[in-house]
Formats: structure tokens, sequence, C-alpha cells
């Protein structure tokens, strides 16, 4: 993980958390868990990702 | 009152301004109070009301507006040490719309950095000073129910609008994503944000949105769909209106949060409510795909100055933000996707429903400091307390309002209505015709 952690932050030129990298991945460690519901949903190959924003200004032109 | 001329917009200004030096040091609220340029304005107000003519809805009444929101000429620091100078140049089309409606800008409220929190340091609960507001609109929620605003702006992108509205008791309303622009308001996170009023009751927070809602050129998101009149249009309350109750929505919770709800839905049945029970679908899996969107956006939005002042931003906020850059584009997508999915299925249950009716938050007000709650036996992380009920809608873009239904252990408790699409009008209705039969509009604070 904290190899990950370094090699991100090296690619985003974002500044090392020094002194703070095992604190990042213990939240990290969390979140993936804290993610895991989502992981599990099962998703069909024609479900694209959101358009709700567009859906909903066609309902606004559709009632006009 | 003021078109009778029984009120002057200027000793209304000065009745609020006084309120903020009695409370203020307590309370809090406020970042900046623009109290020469408001008694100014109101007198001008004034003149104009002297004068007959056509008066806008909001002649002469004094708001607060979250210091997320740009305000032309006044500083707006969105509570953060980066901005602690910035002044635009610019309203955002809200205030716009809020100055071209008659309306005095009061102050700016205190916002937790960025809007990326639910605590809102340094603003105190007016219930308890002891306890904090939530956030992130807590300084405009505090103010409100403290008497030291009348009606104020707030942004909402995981609860920020209806979170300290439901701790301070305050009617807050986030209304359809693309109901309200958005242009001007700095970026919690695109695809989640929305503006909205927070109020004392009802009425006031119908005829506030009827004033912001609409399309805007500046904001590509905002929705054609024609504006109702929010306040006259208001309709029959609960009277026949099929209401969902999702009983996952009851735990973990407070017991006094739990009791206050429960008896806010007999209430309801007594207004004539068809009340039906229901399983609000994949609620765990939405939480996850919001954190992972809110994250990644927020993280995207601020990683050039990131990249240069890490070390200015609040240590809770630098965390969050840490934790956005870590996020994959694949779980991004995927958060996505299910957002598609979801849209789908929410379009479908509103076929047998009107409105859906929960609690706004599991617990009252936590006290300063707070970290971890411990509801029905179970540890909870503070924010994922906080945004489990409020986040959901934010994912689906629907409009959802809280409002006080009681209060436990001396705190107020909040009850969400959450509308289908561009439906606001219904919730509002069901939220006056409540109102009406409560009167928990009237409870004051004793700061």
């Amino acid at each position: 993980m904290t190899d990950f952690v370094v090699s991100v932050y090296k690619a985003l030129k974002l500044p090392l958390p020094e002194g703070r990298l095992a604190e990042i991945e213990i939240l990290a460690r969390e979140n993936h868990q804290a993610f895991s519901p989502l992981k599990a949903v099962s998703l069909d190959k024609s479900d694209e990702p959101s358009t709700f924003v567009l859906s909903l200004l066609e309902e606004g032109v559709e009632s006009e | 009152m003021m078109r009778e001329g029984s009120l002057t917009s200027e000793a209304l200004v000065e009745a609020i301004l006084s309120r903020i030096d009695e409370t203020e040091g307590r309370l809090k609220a406020y970042v900046t109070v623009t109290r020469d340029t408001a008694l100014k304005e109101a007198r001008d107000a004034d003149r104009r009301a002297g004068k007959g003519g056509k008066l806008g809805p909001l002649h002469g009444i004094p708001v607060s507006v979250k210091d997320l929101i740009e305000t032309k000429g006044i500083r707006t620091t969105a509570g953060s040490k980066l901005l602690s100078t910035y002044v635009p140049s610019r309203d955002a089309t809200v205030v716009k719309r809020l100055k071209a409606a008659g309306a005095i800008i009061i102050g700016k409220t205190n916002t937790h950095e960025f809007a990326l929190g639910g605590v809102t340091p340094p603003t105190c609960n007016p219930w308890d000073l002891s306890r904090i507001p939530g956030g992130s609109s807590g300084g405009s929620a505090a103010a409100i129910a403290a008497g030291s605003a009348l009606a104020s702006l707030g942004s909402d992108t995981g609860g920020s609008i209806r979170l300290p509205s439901s701790y301070c008791g305050a009617v807050g309303m986030k209304p359809t994503y693309g109901r309200v622009s958005r242009a001007g308001v700095f970026p919690e996170s695109w695809s989640l944000d929305h503006v909205g009023p927070i109020t004392k009751n009802a009425e006031d927070c119908a005829l506030l949105l009827s004033v912001i809602a609409g399309r805007d050129r500046l904001d590509p998101t905002t929705s054609k769909k024609p504006v109702p009149d929010y306040l006259s249009g208001a309709g029959s309350g609960f009277e026949g209106m099929r209401v969902g109750i999702p009983d996952d929505y009851f735990e973990p919770m407070q017991k006094g949060v739990r009791s206050a709800v429960r008896r806010a839905i007999k209430d309801i049945t007594r207004l004539g409510a068809v009340v039906q029970h229901f399983k609000f679908p994949m609620v765990d899996e939405i939480v996850a795909a919001y954190s992972i969107i809110d994250y990644s956006e927020s993280a995207a939005y601020h990683e050039d100055s990131f990249r240069e002042r890490a070390k200015d931003y609040q240590p809770d906020v630098r965390a969050l933000l840490e934790q956005g850059f870590l996020i994959t584009a694949v779980d991004y997508i995927r958060a996505q996707r299910l957002r598609g999915v979801l849209f789908s299925r929410i379009k479908s249950l509103f076929k047998q429903l009107d409105i859906i009716v929960t609690p706004s938050q599991p617990m009252v007000a936590p006290n300063h400091g707070t970290t971890d709650v411990v509801l029905d036996g179970r540890k909870m992380e503070i924010l994922s307390a906080m945004t489990k009920f409020l986040a959901p809608f934010n994912f689906t873009g629907q409009p959802a309002l809280s409002i006080n239904c009681g209060f436990s252990d001396g705190l107020p408790v909040g009850l969400q209505l959450v509308g289908n699409y561009f439906e606001e009008g219904k919730i509002l209705s069901a939220a006056l015709a409540y109102q009406k039969e409560t009167r928990w509009d009237r409870a004051r604070p004793k700061i």
C-alpha cells in the first residue's frame, strides 16, 4: 500500500505527506472496506455511467 | 407590512443587527457582517417603497449567505485560509436573484472549510452552545434558529443544508439537481452540489426557492423547466398523499430521535396521508458510491491548490482530499454507473409514491469534538452517521427538505421529506401542512 500511495503522489506531483504515510494507509484501507458494497453490485454491460444530469435537463425541455 | 408602510426595511435590518450583536459573541455564526452597506441599502429600499410602484417579493428583507457563495465586493473565504483575503468581483447567480427580488445581504455565514465537513467550526448550536450546529452550512442554520437572520442561503453536497437545519430546528431545502444555479458557488463535488434556502418556516422556504430557482446560462446543468410559484401554489398538504416510509432508515438511531419521527408519522397519517412501508433500494451501495464520487471530484477540484498549499488546509479536510487522490478511475466510473441504474429505479418508485418521509438524522446535535458516535450499540464515525440518511438524495439528485419534528433531550429533531424530480411543490405543500398542525417552527432557543 505504501508503494501505491507514494507512486500516486509522485505521479500527481503532490507533496508527500511525510510522517503521515501510515495514517493515510489506514484511512485508505478503511475506505476500501467502506467502498466494498459498491464492488459487490452486479452491473449489466449495458449500464453506462450516469447520464442523469442530461435526463433531468431533457425533462425540463419536455415540459416546455 | 413594508408595502403598507407599517414596517421599514431600516427598522428590520437594525433589529437583525441588534440580534447579531446580542448573540454573535457566543454563537459565531457569521464570518462577515455587512452592517453599513445593509443599512444604506435598507434606507434606499424604504425610499423606493415610499415612491410606490412595484416591489420585489423580498423587498427590504435582510438575508444572510453562506460564505461559500460569491458576493460582489464582500469577502468570500469558503471557510479557508487559502481564500482569507478573496473579494469576488461578481455575485453568484443566486445572490443576483436575491438582490433582484429586493433582498439585502446582511452578512456571510460560517461554513466548514470548502464545505468538506459537517461541523462548521467555530459556530455553536443555539440550543446548546456546547454542541455543534452541523454543517457545512452551519452558520446559516444557527443564525436562523437564533433569530440573527431571517433567511439564508446554503449549499448541500451530502446533506449540508438539511443536516444543520435538523440540528438547529430550521427548515432547509435541497432542490432537484439543476433547479437552482451553482454558478459562483465554490464546488465541493460538481455532480452532487446543490444550492438552496434555510429558513425558519416552510413559507419562507417556498418564497426563497421561487426567487432563486430557474435556468441560468452560467450553469449549463440548470433546467429549462418553468419555475412555479411555490408559495401561492401550495397544494392540499398530506391529504390523499401517498407517503413511503423506508423501514431501513430507522436504524441505527438514538431512541429519542426514533420516537419523535414515529410521532411525526402518526401526525401526517392524521393529516390524510396514505402511508406505505417499503425498502429503499441499495442504501449501502449508494453511500459507498456517493463517497467515491464526492472524494474524487473534491480532490480533482483542489488538486492544483493542494500541490502548492497543502499545509494551509485544515487537517480533516486535508485528510479527506488525500483519500480522494487514491481513488481509481475505474471505481469512480463504477459509482457513476450505479447512479444511472438507480435513476431508473427512483423514477419507477415514484409511480407508486408522492413523497418519502425519513428521519433527517439518526441523532441530535453532538458535542463539539465528537469523532465517533454509538447508535444502537454500533460505533460509527461521525461524518458517516451524519450523511447516511441525506447523501443518497444528492446521489439521486431528488429534492429533499428537513423540517423540525420535535425535540429529544431539549435538542431539535429533523424530519426529511423527499420528492420526485422537480416536485419541490409537493414537498413544500406537505411541509406547510405539517408545520400548521404541529407549530414546531415557533420553538425558540434561549440564547
